[in-house]
């Protein structure tokens, strides 16, 4: 049941075969419960892909699924299907969780910085696995979200000081700095006023020159700004998949017409 | 209304403690001097002259030697309940029994203590025997304030961590341990102070009404709340009784204090 059909304009930047995520019949259940019902879908390399669907559907359990950390979850686990990254199988035995963690980052729906100081925390993975080599590497990742110049003088004090918006960019450029391929964010925004929300959506779309990005929210707005595909999800299942012209200004699935026009939601 | 209620709550928390300390002051502190403080009771029998040194000493020996042992085990009881344990039930099964045991009373420790280490282990009425009985009293408290410290350390903290692919222990150390930190200094602080001024614990266990030998492991020792339980039973409520009371109660205002500020230094 592969619904993610490329729109013609995506199929210019990615060909259907160039996946470097894909989640493959994918069931996960909480305490027995099915969250997530045999859920397929591909992500195209260096596109961004959004997930939108009223709450609870399921999108941040995908999310979880995709990156492995949804086995912190207590009683969470994956009952069938699997996740391919770059074709490799991320539940096969030989692969360990945190090498599918540092390929596929995750950032969070608020900001999660670590109570220690800017430099610490930007560093703070990439010191674990061994990448940390040198200063020049917390500073390119502080360019690449466009915090450097706003932080530079100030790196070795606590980054619990920063305002909302530079403490999303921060944990970006943490998550960055153990050199993912994919990045997954739940609703990055939501926490954030208008102008910080700009400053991430710039930001995102930047990134999909170097990334695959799978951004999770509930703001049609967003994506429409923002998303190259969408998928959209309800109650465990993605019932629609296309690109954002498709699904967000002419969808065809009453659900998805229903949600887009604010009927739902 | 509520207000009002809250209000008075509250100064009645505060004068409680407050007219405690005023009062030991008003009758103890006249007896409370150098040599008081530094000299061995005189005379044979507790007739509440000379000094009470030994039973500081020991109060401290007991209450160090007591934390030495309770430590390891409290905090890292509590670290493997919160942060390696993944089974609900092993968890609500400890933590019920470490509940029991921090409402067991101190006599009942004593006994155990006295069954167990003085008489099963044969370390005889002694400093180690009235330590590790302290040990015994601490450790409820400082597991469950390690657990619950590292409980409430927020999740999505927890979850960003694990999502750069680090280990767990390295989030703990890095993480979670120096945002829980602050709470398990204070329940180390609540459980110290607990076991400083417990009596019972150590009537069975390590006290003794006079010695004047030096601190020893396998030695009785005197304590300041024993001390201050036989002479107050000796001579009542006199001078010499209160300035123990006096002294007992600003040592452990003296231990909060520094480890609050040892705390206060470490949050900023």
């Amino acid at each position: 049941m592969d619904l993610a059909v490329p729109s013609l304009a995506s199929a210019q930047r990615a060909s259907p075969a160039d996946h470097a995520l894909e989640a493959r019949g994918l069931t996960v259940c909480y305490h027995g419960t099915p969250r997530l019902r045999d859920v397929s879908a591909t992500f195209s390399r260096h596109c961004i892909t959004a997930i939108l669907g009223p709450s609870g559907c399921g999108k941040s359990t995908l999310l979880r699924a995709l990156n492995r950390t949804l086995e912190l979850v207590p009683g969470a686990s994956v009952a069938a299907g699997t996740v391919l990254l770059d074709g490799t199988d991320a539940y096969d035995d030989g692969v360990s969780p945190g090498w599918v963690r540092t390929h596929v980052g995750m950032l969070q729906q608020k900001p999660t910085p670590f109570p220690m100081s800017i430099l610490d925390n930007v560093l703070f993975g990439a010191r674990y696995h061994g990448l940390a080599g040198g200063p020049d590497h917390a500073r390119r990742q502080l360019e690449r979200v466009g915090l450097w110049d706003e932080v530079k003088d100030r790196l070795h004090l606590s980054a619990l000081a920063l305002s909302g918006g530079q403490q999303q960019r921060l944990c970006l450029a943490r998550t960055l700095a153990v050199l993912p391929s994919i990045v997954l964010m739940d609703e990055p925004c939501s926490a954030l006023d208008p102008r910080a929300t700009a400053v991430i959506e710039d930001l995102v779309r930047e990134l999909a020159r170097d990334f695959t990005i799978v951004i999770v929210t509930h703001n049609v707005a967003q994506a429409r700004r923002i998303a190259d595909r969408c998928l959209f999800m309800q109650e465990g299942e993605i019932i629609a998949a296309g690109s954002r012209e498709d699904m967000l200004l002419e969808p065809r699935h009453p659900a998805v017409r229903d949600f887009v026009t604010g009927a739902i939601g | 209304m509520y207000c009002a209620l809250a209000w008075s709550a509250g100064a009645f928390g505060v004068l409680v403690p407050a007219a405690i300390i005023g009062y030991l002051v008003w009758h103890g502190l006249a007896a409370v001097t150098w040599e008081f403080l530094f000299s061995v009771p005189r005379g044979s029998s507790l007739d509440g002259t000379g000094g009470i040194w030994p039973a500081i000493k020991g109060s401290l020996a007991l209450a160090g030697l007591g934390l030495a042992f309770a430590l390891p085990f409290g905090i890292g009881g509590g670290i493997y309940l919160a942060e390696f344990n993944r089974s609900a039930a092993v968890e609500r099964v400890a933590r019920f029994c470490v509940e029991s045991l921090a409402a067991v009373p101190g006599l009942v420790y004593s006994m155990f203590g006295y069954a167990l280490l003085v008489v099963a282990f044969q370390f005889k009425i002694s400093l180690i025997a009235g330590a590790v009985t302290l040990g015994f009293v601490m450790l409820p408290l400082i597991l469950i304030g390690t657990h619950e410290a590292l409980r409430a350390v927020d999740p999505a903290l927890r979850e960003a961590a694990h999502a750069l692919g680090v280990s767990h222990a390295y989030l703990l150390r890095r993480v979670a341990w120096p945002i829980a930190w602050p709470a398990v200094a204070t329940a180390i602080v609540l459980a110290a102070v607990h076991a400083l001024g417990a009596a019972a614990p150590l009537l069975y266990t390590a006290a003794t009404v006079f010695t004047k030998e030096p601190l020893g492991l396998f030695k009785p020792v005197m304590a300041l709340p024993t001390h201050l339980y036989f002479v107050t039973s000796e001579i009542g409520a006199r001078p010499y009784a209160f300035g123990t009371a006096l002294v007992l109660a600003v040592l452990i205002v003296m231990v909060s204090v520094v480890v609050l500020a040892l705390k206060r230094r470490r949050e900023v």
